[in-house]
């Protein structure tokens, strides 16, 4: 338990590091996401009251898509260096793995984006309150996001051309995210109320991703290691 | 029974009868369904002649999910008893799956243009469908992305798994997504006032899509079944190198 | 077969679907016997 969780521990120190010295990758994810955001707004035209209602679908998407790529090449380090292959020799090795790589992820891609979203919402013509409500929202649907991000990113780490076809896979796994977090953040908008079903739905559908796709993306780690 | 199925060579022996059987079926079936659906079939009362449309776009459907069911059962035997002929069960069945969530969606859009009076409409089961076609491509993807047969089938295994469990997720979140947005419009052949005389041809078609499925499944296998016995021949003996010729179908 | 207004309909339908079926049976057929073949030639050797 100790030693698992040390190794898990000193993964995510190490790519914190490595994330946050100068030139790593920590905004890459917040980049992604302010240039969606601002050309979104160039190609719906300036007018405030149409932004604020692409508003909801825009974040959502950006998000969508900033965490897929900034998953997308999480394992090809250690996948070329072998030190993913010395972690998988431990017991319970690859899961203490998964476990950094997705702290690892939600610190320096989700959580950068769910901050400054409240700001770049202001951009889309939302008034602040309603952007830190739908911020949170992000942060209940996000981890589902990341966690098929993760998955797909290891069953491409084995593939010709994987970062690409990571994003076809992950499509119609992020879609169901997609619904609710967007009819969530609509919901807010019309009426203020932040606990709505659409909100537990996509809490549940988090903690469901957070179940179920770990198991097959240490499968698909094992069989990238062959 | 199981054992059959799991030696490749009692399977040749099981394809070579049932694989012709399955096509007989499946010819019988067409020529009855089609012939009754086109000419016999009375209009629905609703929908009119354009209902006659069901007779390809519900087989279709039905092949759409059950092609996909079987490739997801395949991959579960293969995952959990390594049985590598699952394997190529599963990835036999992929095409024609493919190929009939295309034609639900193609037929279902055709079908939309009288109904709706618009190709595409959002419908929650069109939009499921086109999901689903999407879980094929990645699964099709990922038997072309890797050049190593069983490497790419621990891979697909994987990926036809994590697809499954998620289907049902998908469609509810796209009929409650649908339900926010427009009511459902059409009446579908599910309903209670189907007649006979239109049940027997829909029947008909049903069976011959699975049948034709059936048969598929079993020429791609042995196909593919035979090109693993060309490549292990050639991996014993090198110095006589076998070309297989390089077309190759996901 | 007439079926008024939806006869172009009716007809791209049916027309499309057994064209891909027949596609595809012709893809397997080929695929089938090309496999078949090559491994009867490979046996030769």
């Amino acid at each position: 338990m100790s030693g698992g969780m040390q190794m898990t521990r000193a993964v995510l120190m190490r790519d914190l590091k490595i994330a946050f010295r100068s030139g790593g990758g920590w905004f890459y994810a917040l980049f992604f996401f302010a240039v969606f955001t601002a050309l979104t707004a160039i190609a719906f035209g300036p007018q405030l009251s149409a932004l604020a209602s692409a508003a909801p679908a825009t974040v959502w998407l950006a998000a969508a898509l900033a965490i897929q790529f900034a998953a997308a090449d999480a394992f090809e380090g250690d996948m070329r260096d072998g030190s993913l292959r010395a972690m998988a020799a431990e017991q319970g090795g690859l899961f203490n793995y998964w476990l950094a790589k997705a702290g690892a992820l939600a610190l320096t891609a989700a959580l950068p984006m769910i901050i400054a979203a409240p700001f770049f919402l202001t951009m889309l013509g939302i008034a602040f309150a309603k952007g830190v409500a739908m911020a949170i929202i992000l942060a209940m649907g996000a981890p589902a996001l990341l966690f098929i991000a993760l998955l797909t990113a290891a069953l491409a780490s084995g593939l010709r051309a994987g970062g690409l076809l990571a994003t076809i896979i992950a499509a119609p796994f992020a879609a169901p995210v997609l619904v609710f977090g967007v009819s969530a953040a609509r919901i807010t908008l019309a009426d203020g109320g932040l606990i709505s079903p659409e909100v537990l739905i996509l809490g549940a559908l988090s903690l469901f991703m957070l179940a179920v796709t770990p198991v097959f993306a240490i499968a698909a780690l094992r069989v990238s290691l062959e | 029974m199981w054992s059959r199925f799991s030696n490749p060579a009692k399977f040749e022996a099981l394809a070579k009868t049932a694989g012709p059987i399955a096509f007989w079926i499946f010819a019988a079936c067409a020529v009855f369904g089609l012939v009754n659906g086109l000419l016999f079939a009375p209009a629905e009362q609703y929908q009119g002649e354009s209902a006659r449309i069901m007779y390809v776009h519900v087989p279709a459907a039905w092949m759409a999910m059950g092609s996909y069911s079987f490739i997801a059962l395949m991959s579960l035997v293969a995952f959990v008893w390594r049985h590598s002929l699952a394997d190529v069960a599963a990835r036999s069945a992929a095409l024609p799956g493919a190929v009939f969530t295309a034609l639900a969606l193609f037929t279902g859009a055709v079908w939309g243009k009288p109904t709706w009076g618009a190709y595409w409409v959002w419908d929650a089961r069109l939009t499921s469908m086109l999901l689903l076609l999407f879980i094929y491509f990645g699964y099709m993807a990922v038997w072309q992305a890797v050049p190593e047969q069983a490497r790419a089938a621990r891979f697909a295994r994987i990926l036809a798994l994590v697809g499954f469990i998620n289907i049902p997720i998908i469609k509810f979140s796209v009929d409650w997504w649908n339900s926010l947005h427009q009511p459902a419009s059409i009446i579908r052949a599910d309903g209670p006032t189907i007649d006979a005389s239109m049940l027997w041809p829909l029947f008909a078609m049903i069976i011959a899509y699975t049948a034709l499925f059936t048969w598929l499944v079993f020429l791609g296998m042995r196909a593919d079944l035979a090109r693993q016995r060309i490549e292990k021949r050639g991996a014993r003996s090198p110095s006589h190198p076998v070309r297989v010729s390089a077309e190759s179908e996901a | 077969m007439d079926f008024g207004a939806h006869t172009p309909y009716i007809f791209v339908a049916y027309a499309v679907s057994i064209i891909a079926i027949s596609g595809l049976i012709a893809l397997r057929i080929r695929r089938f016997r090309t496999s078949i073949r090559a491994e009867k030639d490979a046996s030769e050797h």
